[in-house]
């Protein structure tokens, strides 16, 4: 019932302009007598303010000095453009990316059908640089 | 679906003068009245209701606002009138010569349609952010969640702010309501 007379102080008298989830409590707050009584009040007296301020019926309009000013706001200002926003590609995208070029790269065996590759691999191959044949020898002399 | 005034803001954020200026017929005259509600000078508000359109006219274009134009359009009032109101205030109180002045500027012209004076001297008592509470609740009369999102602040803190507006108004005005 806290919750009811709480919520009929913030939002006001009107159920409809009560968030939703509040329905429940404003339906359980109608079924007491107090809480209707609470609601009644809170309306006469919203009627009663609402009455009272506007009892000067006083609606001005624009005058046509004003009304000839916000005409002429289109001539007289330039639009904000927003500024383009660059692009930026997200991380996972640009490794993915990556993965697939590293495995298109792969799959054509693009390296080891370079002429470049494959001269300079085989002389590589046949040089004894850690002196592998001559402790073979040795131990085959043993 | 797309209301009446997305459509012609997104025309108007094209540069089309014509939908502006439809904006402009539908929304001026509560803008107005909004503004002088708040400043309770005739031409005060219109200076500053201009002001509210050529920001709506520059800003279209860039607008992200996920809020109704006519909410976006009380915003910038609001804050435009109150700010307008706290300058006008600091203004004279810097100059103590001209503190006369203070009651004169927040008393409406004798030419102009108004409050009862006595309505009109409570109103100008009022603190500005609760006169912007009161004129959006009981002239435009618009549901707490609407005035809270307008000025920016929390469904509880606009009934608080009502609710201290009405007590004051009843003391100013001699009534014993409660």
């Amino acid at each position: 019932m806290t919750s009811y007379f709480r919520a009929l102080q913030c939002y006001g008298a009107n159920l409809r302009e009560w968030p939703a989830h509040l329905w429940p409590i404003a339906l359980l707050g109608m079924l007491s007598r107090r809480g209707r009584a609470a609601r009644r009040n809170a309306l006469a007296e919203e009627a009663s303010w609402r009455r009272q301020l506007q009892s000067d019926g006083l609606s001005l309009a624009p005058s046509a000095a004003m009304q000839q000013r916000l005409s002429a706001i289109p001539g007289a200002h330039r639009q904000v453009v927003p500024p383009q926003r660059p692009v930026f590609l997200p991380v996972s995208m640009v490794t993915a990316a990556a993965m697939v070029l590293g495995i298109a790269i792969g799959a054509t065996d693009l390296t080891s059908s370079s002429s470049v590759f494959s001269d300079d691999y085989q002389a590589f191959a046949s040089l004894d640089i850690a002196g592998s044949s001559d402790v073979a020898d040795w131990l085959e002399g043993e | 679906m797309v209301s009446r005034d997305a459509a012609l803001l997104a025309r108007t954020a094209e540069g089309d003068a014509q939908a502006f200026q439809q904006l402009v017929d539908r929304h001026s005259s509560a803008v107005l009245n909004v503004i002088y509600r708040i400043v309770l000078s005739r031409a005060d508000a219109e200076d500053l209701c201009q002001e509210v359109f050529v920001r709506l006219w520059k800003q279209a274009p860039a607008w992200q606002d996920e809020a109704k134009v006519s909410t976006w359009l009380y915003r910038v009032a609001s804050n435009l009138a109150i700010n307008h109101y706290q300058r006008v205030q600091q203004r004279f109180v810097l100059d103590g010569d001209l503190a006369e002045q203070v009651s004169e500027a927040s008393t409406p012209l004798d030419d102009e349609p108004g409050d009862s004076p006595a309505l009109t001297a409570a109103l100008s008592a009022l603190p500005e952010e609760q006169r912007a509470a009161i004129a959006f609740r009981y002239y435009r009369e618009m549901p707490v969640r609407e005035i809270a999102d307008v000025l920016g602040n929390s469904p509880k803190a606009v009934e608080s702010l009502l609710g201290r507006a009405r007590k004051r108004l009843r003391q100013l005005l001699g009534e014993n309501n409660d």
